[in-house]
């Protein structure tokens, strides 16, 4: 063996155990990091007797699911589960209709104002929830929608970032098919639905899950427009009623957000790289 | 009736840039009458757009005038409002309160950013080596997970966490020698608990963006420079950085926006507390306007926070010449 | 803005509080979860003084009560109770949520400069002499001298301290805006099977701060099991503590801090220390100490009526006992009631007070006992009855007995300001985050400063 051979080979082998050790290294933080998540379900399998105790039992021998029924038994769970995914449905399917609606007029039609109107639809995404919050709710107040869905979900029906996006989609999609539809006496809404639509697939697709990931999670605007407990979403219910009076003890609120979150990390480990996709380029750390 | 087809009658020109946008943004002339079949497209469009500039002025851009002239004046939704003048910004500077949440939110910005950019940009560095697929795709995924899960829930999480009687972060710290069992209400350590509480739930984003521009980066570029004898620390600093400048930049500002925005965790873990020390601006906010119903002063605190996201992101945006390398 | 929990507490919902308060630092208060109707005293427009004696009583009225729309249950079975005697009244409770007393009075003041006049409003301790002094109460000394008999009778059957401290503290122009209503003190309540399980002597009403930290001791196992729970509360944990060592947050006349004299430092160390030997649970955290005792993790806690619901709910009644609090100096309690002051501007004060004296009937009282209120009915009849003492810990009349050596809340005008700092600064104390002497010292100069 050369000299030059066997100094590579030292470099090989010294790079890869440095290598597979600081690999081990980020998947033991990596760990870490979920753990908050792990101890969840673990005290939520354990009776309220038992949970918490000093130190914790990371592995749990007893398991006992008594906490689980009593989600529902002392908040009203599943209508918690139902009211966040009327809201987030509706939001979502709401949002991408409007958004398209409005990306394809920008994108495709020519109209007096259409450039000044987009800077200015633009110009939206620096505003953040406080500086709108306060008229919104006086103007539903006004109307008398306090406390009602509909609170949630109409303000949200409108995206300007979907608006965006979906443009520059619907810009870069070739415009044969469409000239093809226009000769055949196509008009405006026919070419969106059958021809644009359809072949904006990811887009939309990157659009639904910002905005879902978004409202399904949104805890400052729903706690600021619900008060019944009966309306409210998950994680404005979880806050609300965690605390014995009234509400729920702490093991009870582990398993509700245990049944949340366990089929959340489920979907996660699938779908991570649209998911993360979608979520990074909105640039909402939030 | 014009003779051309829409597709060339409706794409914009793609002459130079300067010039041309005066007249793209402008509206046409008045002498300039539009086709019937312009016209026609003009109906669709604003037929279009009737429903999102609907919900736009309602809910978006009305609200930003209205927040304006509210914070102009006093007004707790039960009796007519008073015009106030500027009243509600002196008041700002005399309040306490509102000082102390928006000093808790500068402090609090800071360390999000500092902390995001330097532990994001180790862990990208660490997991754009070489590695297996799906180890990859497994760090990707624990690392991302905490901000699918709502704030509402992390809160709640991490509040049980930290609990001096039951949580097991004081005990373990306790064990190691670190004795801090009573973070939630203390004045020094609790703005650095929340602190590390959101960095555990975003690290995962600053982290995916500076993967994907690491991952964007030709490594032609890499080689090249080993090629000329640059070593590990020199092609970090004279290609990596640059070339990730750019979405450096993106994660400096987003990282800035979303930090000052904060509210969940003080919200739901410290009630802004102990006393105020960990207040942020945001809450101040929810809390003016929502406990004591004094929507002037609120607006006028929500005024100043879109004020400030917006002059800082400008600056950054002016700063970023000196040292964003675009291609 | 976090100001008075302690005053809202006692008549908000508890999913309401919760909802807007977290549990961490909150004050359960004097009075108890059902508001108190005010009845406006009868008379024409205002104070043109009561119609003679057998004027019918007729027309709307309308109370208001710190607190929410949830709390209208409640109350609407009390008007039908009313409204057996007094038919031709239509009655609506409405409840005003504010952050403290002073923000709700200021709402009430706002809606009758809007128009909106209620005839009733209920106040607790904590706010009787602010309101009284917003001069927005009618006085109804003239009605208690044309209803002498009513009121004697009534006079009789509570304690003498009620209606001498109603005297003495609710207002400071020397009239009667109120008559002295429902009360919470405070004694122990003692985890009696915990205490036979441990082979511990049970505590009696004279013990002493060192039998209650050597029965602590004994039965605390450090992060297993506590012995007391401390919390920082003004009612509910401070006040007892210093009462019980003759020392208190104000001096008798409520002008002045006394903070920091030395047997308020000493009752403050005394607490800390039961925190640091983990006696007692450290303060921040979501402590509950109705279900920790039912799963036999807590020994004592402290409380007057309110806890009865939690332990109902928590199937751990006759397990629980009630005893007097420990005592250093000498025995003591803090105590807070609710008033029925009627408004000047009422336009129906004969029927708002024929609803005072309702609130201050038999009947009432025994409404108040049945429904497992968080109150103790201010008759002595009533609170001594089986109404109020059947499923309830054995030793719930020494919440009546403790009329005896209890000391009304301090509530200056400025008390929703001075509790929070109390508060803050006992959490402080208690976590071991300051020198106890120089945080009292600063508290001390603070409360001074607010009450000038």
């Amino acid at each position: 063996m050369t000299a030059s051979t066997k100094s590579l080979l030292d470099r090989l082998r010294s790079a890869s155990i440095g290598s597979w050790a600081l690999n081990l290294f980020l998947v033991a933080v990596g760990l870490l990091m979920l753990a908050p998540f792990y101890w969840v379900v673990l005290t939520s399998v354990l009776p309220q007797g038992k949970a918490f105790s000093l130190p914790p039992k990371w592995l749990p021998t007893n398991v006992n699911l008594v906490n689980f029924s009593e989600v529902f038994d002392l908040i009203p769970f599943g209508s918690m589960v139902l009211n966040s995914f009327k809201i987030t449905a509706i939001i979502t399917v709401g949002s991408l209709i409007t958004s398209s609606l409005a990306a394809y007029a920008f994108a495709r039609l020519e109209f007096p104002g259409r450039d000044l109107l987009f800077v200015v639809f633009l110009s939206a995404l620096m505003i953040p929830p406080q500086v709108t919050v306060i008229p919104v709710f006086i103007l539903v107040r006004t109307f008398g929608l306090i406390d009602t869905h509909a609170a949630v979900y109409l303000p949200a029906l409108v995206q300007v970032l979907g608006i965006f996006l979906l443009r520059q989609w619907f810009r870069s999609i070739p415009r044969d098919l469409e000239d093809a539809a226009k000769v055949d006496g196509a008009g405006h809404l026919r070419i969106l639905t059958r021809i644009i639509i359809p072949l904006s697939g990811p887009a939309l697709s990157a659009v639904a899950i910002f905005v879902a990931q978004l409202y399904w999670n949104d805890f400052f605007w729903p706690n600021i427009m619900l008060s019944s407990p009966e309306k409210m979403t998950i994680p404005v219910g979880l806050v609300a009623l965690q605390g014995y009076q009234g509400g729920a003890p702490a093991v009870v609120i582990f398993a509700a957000i245990s049944m949340v979150t366990v089929p959340l990390l489920v979907l996660f480990i699938f779908a991570q790289k649209p998911i993360t996709e979608s979520m990074a380029m909105t640039g909402l750390r939030g | 009736m014009s003779e051309h087809s829409n597709t060339e009658a409706g794409s914009p020109p793609t002459s130079s840039r300067a010039g041309s946008w005066r007249k793209r943004l402008l509206p046409p002339k008045r002498r300039e009458k539009l086709s019937p079949l312009k016209r026609r497209e003009a109906i669709s469009a604003y037929a279009f757009l009737s429903v999102p500039l609907l919900l736009f002025l309602v809910f978006l851009g009305g609200p930003l005038v209205a927040t304006l002239g509210i914070s102009l004046l006093e007004w707790d939704l039960l009796t007519p409002p008073e015009f106030n003048g500027f009243d509600n910004y002196g008041q700002m500077l005399s309040d306490l309160t509102a000082r102390a949440a928006i000093r808790n939110t500068f402090v609090f910005t800071f360390w999000s950013v500092v902390l995001h950019l330097g532990f994001g940009l180790l862990l990208a560095l660490a997991v754009n080596r070489a590695m297996p697929a799906t180890l990859r795709y497994v760090l990707r995924t624990v690392y991302f997970f905490p901000l699918i899960i709502s704030w509402a829930a992390v809160a709640l999480i991490w509040r049980y966490i930290l609990d001096p009687n039951f949580g097991f972060l004081p005990y373990y710290l306790e064990k190691l020698g670190l004795a801090l069992p009573n973070v939630l209400v203390s004045p020094d350590w609790a703005m650095p608990a929340l602190i590390f509480v959101d960095f555990w739930r975003t690290i995962g984003f600053t982290f995916i963006i500076l993967l994907a521009g690491l991952q964007g980066i030709p490594s032609h570029l890499y080689e090249a420079a080993k090629i000329d004898g640059a070593g590990a620390l020199q092609r970090f600093w004279y290609i990596t950085i640059p070339m990730l400048s750019p979405t450096l930049f993106f994660a400096t500002v987003v990282t800035f926006i979303g930090a000052f925005q904060i509210f969940e965790p003080m919200f739901i873990i410290t009630q802004g507390g102990p006393g105020d020390a960990t207040r942020s601006i945001v809450m101040n906010i929810y809390e003016t306007a929502f406990r004591s119903f004094e929507m002037g002063y609120a607006s006028a605190q929500a005024v100043v926070v879109f004020l400030v996201i917006m002059v800082i992101t400008l600056i950054q945006i002016g700063l970023s010449r000196y040292w964003v390398h675009y291609e | 803005m976090e100001g008075a929990r302690g005053f809202r507490a006692k008549t908000i919902s508890r999913r309401e509080f919760l909802r807007r308060a977290g549990t961490a630092g909150f004050g359960i208060g004097a009075a108890g979860a059902l508001g108190s109707l005010s009845i406006s005293c009868g008379g024409q427009q205002g104070s043109e003084g009561p119609a003679p004696k057998g004027t019918k009583v007729s027309g709307e009225l309308t109370l208001v009560y710190l607190g929410t729309a949830e709390q209208q249950e409640a109350w609407k079975a009390l008007f039908e109770l009313f409204r057996e005697d007094y038919p031709d009244v239509q009655l609506n409770a409405h409840g005003i949520p504010a952050d403290n007393w002073s923000a709700f009075f200021d709402t009430v003041s706002t809606q009758i400069a809007g128009g909106k006049v209620p005839d009733v409003v209920q106040v607790a301790t904590e706010g009787q002499r602010l309101f009284a002094s917003r001069g927005l109460a009618l006085p109804i000394d003239e009605y208690i001298e044309r209803d002498k008999d009513y009121i004697e009778e009534y006079y009789n059957d509570i304690h003498p301290n009620l209606v001498e401290w109603n005297k003495k503290y609710s207002s400071l122009d020397g009239n009667t805006y109120y008559l002295p209503g429902e009360f919470n003190t405070m004694c122990v309540w003692y985890n009696m099977q915990l205490f036979q399980e441990v082979g511990v002597d049970e505590p009696t009403d004279d013990w002493t701060w060192d039998d209650f930290l050597s029965a602590a001791q004994e039965i605390t196992r450090p992060g297993e099991v506590y012995g007391m729970h401390v919390p920082p509360e003004y009612f509910t944990g401070i006040m007892p503590w210093l009462l019980t060592n003759g020392a208190s947050t104000l001096n008798d006349e409520w002008t002045e801090s006394t903070v920091d004299t030395p047997q308020s430092v000493e009752t403050f160390e005394f607490m800390r220390s039961l925190v640091e030997k983990k006696v007692s649970p450290s303060p921040g955290g979501t402590f509950d100490p109705f279900s920790a005792t039912a799963q036999g993790k807590l020994a004592m806690f402290g409380g007057g009526r309110w806890p009865v619901i939690n332990m109902r709910d928590l199937d751990f009644v006759e397990e629980m006992k009630i005893v007097a609090w420990p005592q250093s100096e000498g025995k003591g309690s803090p105590v807070g009631w609710n008033g029925y002051p009627i408004m000047k501007e009422s336009q129906n004060t004969e029927a708002a007070w024929a609803f005072v004296k309702f609130i201050a009937s038999k009947r009432s009282s025994e409404y108040f006992a049945r429904q497992g209120g968080t109150i103790v009915p201010p008759r002595r009849s009533v609170a001594i009855s089986d109404a109020f003492l059947s499923t309830a810990p054995e030793g719930s009349e020494k919440l009546y007995e403790a009329l005896d050596y209890a000391t009304p809340i301090p509530s200056p005008n400025e008390g929703s300001v001075i509790e929070r700092e109390i508060i803050d600064t006992t959490t402080q104390i208690l976590a071991g985050n300051v020198d106890t002497k120089a945080a009292l010292g600063r508290l001390d100069r603070t409360i001074q400063s607010e009450l000038e």
